[in-house]
């Protein structure tokens, strides 16, 4: 009776396990389907993948527009306006519907919340930024002493340092890509 | 009834197997001020660091101390109005 019992144990641990494995492997397949579905779209479609991303950005500036969270700078009302003509022609191969892909509030209301950069991490890319800032207050103090060049390269460095630490939020780090050229116009239209 | 009882064990099982890799994606202190110390310029050798300490002024400064998997320890100075600066100690 004793080694009736024991049998009958052994089956139920042998099927619970694999049913826990089929209910794994079932739920990793949906999983990797989906996301391989995802990659052949932006493989294929690379306008269907620049779509969605300014998809994404636009939900979450009509989520922002809502709040008034702080004073938008000056400049970013201007950028939006007097977009560059790569960013022209990007936009102009977006559907109607995607027309405001840049918002720099949003996009710094996101980098905020986002996981993949931690707090020490995102406090120093700030400092950074902060630096930035004063560097274009002095070159429009003195612009004998600082070049627009030298302050563009710390820019493109900086931002390539954020798209580098945003590698798990490739969402994000498209987005913040795509508004390159709307957050330096930003930069350059801070208030001394 | 015994039926669903497995079923319900196995799906905690799968579930349970599934979440142990997800959890695992967030940023740890280790990995952050480790990434600071090379987003100053610093070597570190390493993505993690340890033996931290952390203490906080009464102004608000934060001083946080770590060793880099190089040996080399460094002093990671967060000002009260969110400055950042990396100094290795001697």
């Amino acid at each position: 009776m004793k080694d009736v019992g024991e049998v009958r144990e052994v089956k139920r641990i042998t099927l619970v396990l694999c049913l826990g494995v089929f209910c794994l492997f079932a739920v990793m397949g949906q999983g990797c389907a989906c996301s391989k579905v995802v990659r052949d779209d932006a493989r294929l479609v690379p306008e269907l993948a620049v779509a969605q991303v300014s998809k994404d950005s636009t939900d979450v500036s009509q989520k922002v527009q809502g709040e008034v969270m702080k004073p938008v700078p000056a400049g970013v009302q201007t950028a939006k306006q007097e977009a560059p003509p790569k960013a022209k022609a990007e936009v102009s191969n977006k559907p109607a519907g995607n027309q405001n892909p840049f918002d720099m509030d949003a996009l710094i209301e996101r980098l905020k919340a986002s996981q993949a950069i931690g707090v020490f991490t995102k406090l120093a890319l700030r400092s950074d930024a902060l630096d930035l800032m004063d560097m274009v207050k002095a070159y429009r103090r003195d612009n004998k002493r600082m070049k627009l060049d030298e302050i563009r390269a710390r820019f493109d460095g900086l931002l390539l340092k954020v798209l580098a630490l945003l590698d798990d939020d490739p969402v994000l780090s498209g987005d913040i890509s795509l508004a390159r050229e709307g957050i330096w116009k930003s930069l350059l239209e801070v208030k001394a | 009834m015994n039926t669903l009882n497995l079923l319900v064990r196995g799906m905690a099982v799968g579930l349970a197997l599934i979440a142990l890799p997800a959890g695992a994606s967030a940023v740890t202190k280790a990995e952050d001020i480790a990434t600071t110390i090379m987003l100053r310029g610093q070597p570190c050798g390493g993505n993690a660091v340890s033996n931290i300490s952390e203490q906080k002024d009464a102004v608000g400064n934060t001083v946080i101390k770590a060793t880099c998997p190089n040996g080399k320890r460094y002093q990671v100075d967060v000002s009260s109005s969110g400055r950042v600066s990396v100094k290795p100690i001697q």
